[in-house]
């Protein structure tokens, strides 16, 4: 055996060792992943292809695409108002999280006790969802609520927030933006001070003013904090459940409710659970397909994303 | 490429054990202990169950119960988790709407004849329907809930009017001489309350109950929509109605205002006694408790409800625990009473045992209301989907309130919706 041949050897016997070490350090999480992921992620997937009543896992019968014929259905209630209204839900959400977010985290850097301003913007992330909306239901209140007492104030009729059909969805998405807005701000304000002060400088030997400053220095070189922020804004929108179950249920008359809400009902509630992973899927579809989109159009515009 | 196919397999190899040492732990024998799972997670539900269930062990050593308790909320899906995973509780209390969905994936164990027969000839007809599928009993009804009108004797005193309504005009008149306005044009106090917490049964059941003094049905013997008719259009234009006169708004809380005074009448359970009197204290000697009236005088409707006590088809102590049910369920304790109708009196609400309701709701005559109902309350039917036509019949009530459709409308496309829901089963 030549020396170069036995390098060789010791060589791949070394990186076999590696490699056992690697998948040992690795399979805890990799365990982890697959119990809690991967299973149930298959489960969902047979299921959606099968007709199953709960209770006994020796009942899951083979229906093909059933389920997803009667949830795709034009007539029936998943697409319109379902995924609309969740579509409506996340968008509207995130848009008014997104503005406000911007604005106030750029105001933060400019005062004095940041930290303490990003901690009150914090404070409703770290409050529980069912604190939250029930804080908000009671502000909603016709009559005894705080906003309808101060529109009453100047004048104006009470309005039915919860209750009217054509309210209650815009309503629910002021509560679900305020919720976000602290951890937008949290990650914006680190993505302005990355920004270096020298642009600014420079921007003001230019003749920039606050407007310019900001629209052609500040926000082109906050996309990727901005790409952040909405897509995970965006998939949490979509998948939101907890503050549609505390706040209305889904109602009135559907008006708010969501897809995360329907697929709670149908499994657990109607007991149709070929239904209820049908609508997953579709969900799942629905936001990989957004987030590719917003990820495309971010590149396009010269944005690093990967 | 062989080694990571090795170590691909490896990891397959670790996560069926993982999965097979996970399954195989939920249940490594039969345990001696027979376990009871109830929604009575909040008191005084809690507390008085434990005391029946400690004075049977006192005196069964062989048969200890274990009790069980989560929230209301939480039952069906802590019934449907456990069940599936091998876990299910040796008794299971439910509500009697699910019985169709538990009776076709054969969770719940025939009861014993004997069981069977008392159930079919001392409890009301209601009661023993509601726990019934097709001519299969299911289990013990323990509480029992029928429908009546509660109002307050003193804004109805205030308003100038001594009795409560015996008809639907009656009705929307004292609601109109009851409710008041702040000057902003909030109701102060409402005439009526629409129950618009966003839970269906305080949406659809008062509505089934105005549908049934009207004539009509709720839910035909075979699980299809039988609302959208005449009569069910007559109940939903009154709710629509009492909404447009100004009486009611179903954007007020009815639960909160009723016993703080803001409500004047409002359509409800039985059980509804007991939380008042845990809230309005002293105060509660203003409730009054009527049938709820008709289109016509001497019209009255109603709809019952109930939860059951059956055994879990997969227990392995199945005589132990029917044995239990039976000492609690059937067996004369204190009054002549049994200790399940006891206990649901000691909670402010009653039995679907006919003895127990006659011989306890002597105390105070509201109760006489529901027991009475218990004869010609319509039972809540309940095939599998029923659920799912009552979410759907919730979403058209609330859409005719808020204006968004039309009474004839919404009560068609719910039957639709509803009566499509049933072959999916």
């Amino acid at each position: 055996m030549t020396p170069t041949l036995t390098a060789r050897g010791s060589l791949a016997k070394a990186r076999k060792h590696q490699s056992r070490a690697a998948w040992a350090f690795l399979s805890p999480s990799l365990l982890f992943f697959a119990v809690f992921l991967v299973l149930p992620l298959l489960f969902a997937i047979a299921l959606a292809l099968a007709s199953w009543g709960g209770f006994d896992l020796g009942r899951i019968r083979f229906s093909g695409t059933d389920n997803f014929a009667k949830i795709l259905k034009p007539t029936g209630s998943f697409l319109v108002p379902i995924l609309a209204n969740t579509l409506l839900f996340a968008f509207g959400a995130v848009a008014l999280a997104l503005i406000a977010s911007v604005a106030l985290a750029h105001a933060i850097t400019r005062l004095r006790f940041q930290g303490l301003w990003r901690t009150l913007y914090f404070l409703p992330m770290v409050t529980t969802v069912v604190a939250v909306g029930n804080v908000w239901k009671y502000l909603y209140q016709p009559g005894s609520g705080l906003i309808n007492g101060l529109l009453n104030a100047v004048g104006i009729g009470s309005v039915k927030f919860l209750s009217d059909t054509s309210t209650a969805m815009p309503s629910v998405i002021v509560v679900q933006a305020w919720t976000s807005v602290g951890a937008a701000i949290l990650i914006l304000t680190a993505g302005l001070k990355a920004i270096p002060e020298a642009y600014y400088e420079a921007g003001a030997l230019d003749g920039t003013n606050a407007w310019t400053s900001f629209w052609h220095i500040t926000v082109p070189l906050l996309r990727p904090t901005l790409l952040f922020v909405l897509i995970t804004q965006f998939i949490a929108g979509l998948q939101s459940f907890a503050l549609i179950m505390v706040m209305t249920q889904g109602g009135p008359a559907n008006a708010t409710n969501v897809a995360g809400f329907e697929i709670y009902q149908q499994a657990f509630k109607f007991g149709v659970w070929g239904v209820a992973s049908a609508m997953a899927l579709v969900l799942f579809v629905v936001i990989f397909v957004i987030t590719l989109a917003q990820l495309w159009i971010f590149r396009r515009k010269g944005e690093e994303t990967s | 490429m062989r080694t990571t196919l090795r170590a691909l397999a490896l990891a397959c190899a670790v996560l069926v054990t993982a999965s097979a040492c996970a399954t195989g732990s939920f249940r490594d024998g039969p345990s001696d202990t027979i376990t009871i799972l109830t929604h009575y997670g909040s008191q005084p539900q809690k507390s008085e169950l434990k005391k029946l269930v400690d004075k049977w062990n006192g005196t069964h050593p062989d048969a200890q119960v274990e009790t069980q308790t989560v929230f209301y909320d939480d039952l069906l899906q802590t019934i449907t988790a456990r069940q599936t995973a091998g876990q299910g509780p040796d008794i299971i209390n439910a509500y009697s709407l699910w019985g169709g969905q538990l009776a076709a994936a054969d969770v719940l164990d025939t009861p014993p004849s004997d069981v069977a027969s008392d159930i079919r000839e001392h409890y009301s007809p209601a009661a023993a329907k509601t726990v019934s599928v097709g001519d299969r009993v299911l289990g013990y009804p323990t509480e029992m809930q029928t429908y009546a009108l509660f109002y307050n004797k003193k804004l109805l005193a205030a308003a100038g009017v001594k009795h409560p309504p015996k008809t639907w005009d009656e009705l929307r008149e004292i609601s109109r001489k009851t409710s008041t306005h702040d000057s902003s044009g909030n109701l102060d106090v409402a005439g009526f309350g629409l129950t618009a917490g966003f839970n269906d049964t305080a949406v659809v059941h008062p509505f089934a109950s105005l549908l049934q003094s009207a004539g009509g049905r709720y839910m035909t013997d075979h699980g299809r929509a039988a609302f959208d008719s005449e009569a069910g259009e007559k109940a939903l234009s009154l709710e629509k109605r009492l909404i447009d006169d100004g009486s009611a708004d179903p954007g007020i809380d009815v639960a909160k205002a009723f016993p703080s005074g803001r409500v004047a009448m409002t359509i409800n359970a039985g059980y509804m006694i007991g939380s008042l009197k845990a809230v309005m204290g002293k105060s509660y000697k203003d409730i009054g408790v009527a049938p709820i009236p008709g289109p016509r005088l001497g019209d009255r409707g109603s709809v019952a409800y109930s939860f059951f006590s059956g055994v879990n088809a997969r227990s392995h102590h199945k005589k132990q625990a029917w044995e239990f049910l039976r000492w609690l369920n059937a067996e004369p304790a204190a009054h002549g009473a049994t200790r399940m109708g006891a206990l649901q009196f000691s909670v402010g609400t009653i039995s679907g045992r006919v003895s127990d309701s006659r011989a306890l709701a002597v105390d105070d005559p509201n109760y006489t209301p529901f027991v009475d109902a218990l004869d010609y309350a319509l039972p809540e039917a309940n095939p599998q989907g029923g659920q799912q036509m009552k979410t759907a019949l919730q979403g058209s009530i609330q859409s005719v309130w808020s204006g968004e459709e039309t009474v004839d409308a919404a009560l068609s496309s719910a039957a639709a919706e509803a009566d499509a829901t049933l072959p999916r089963h």
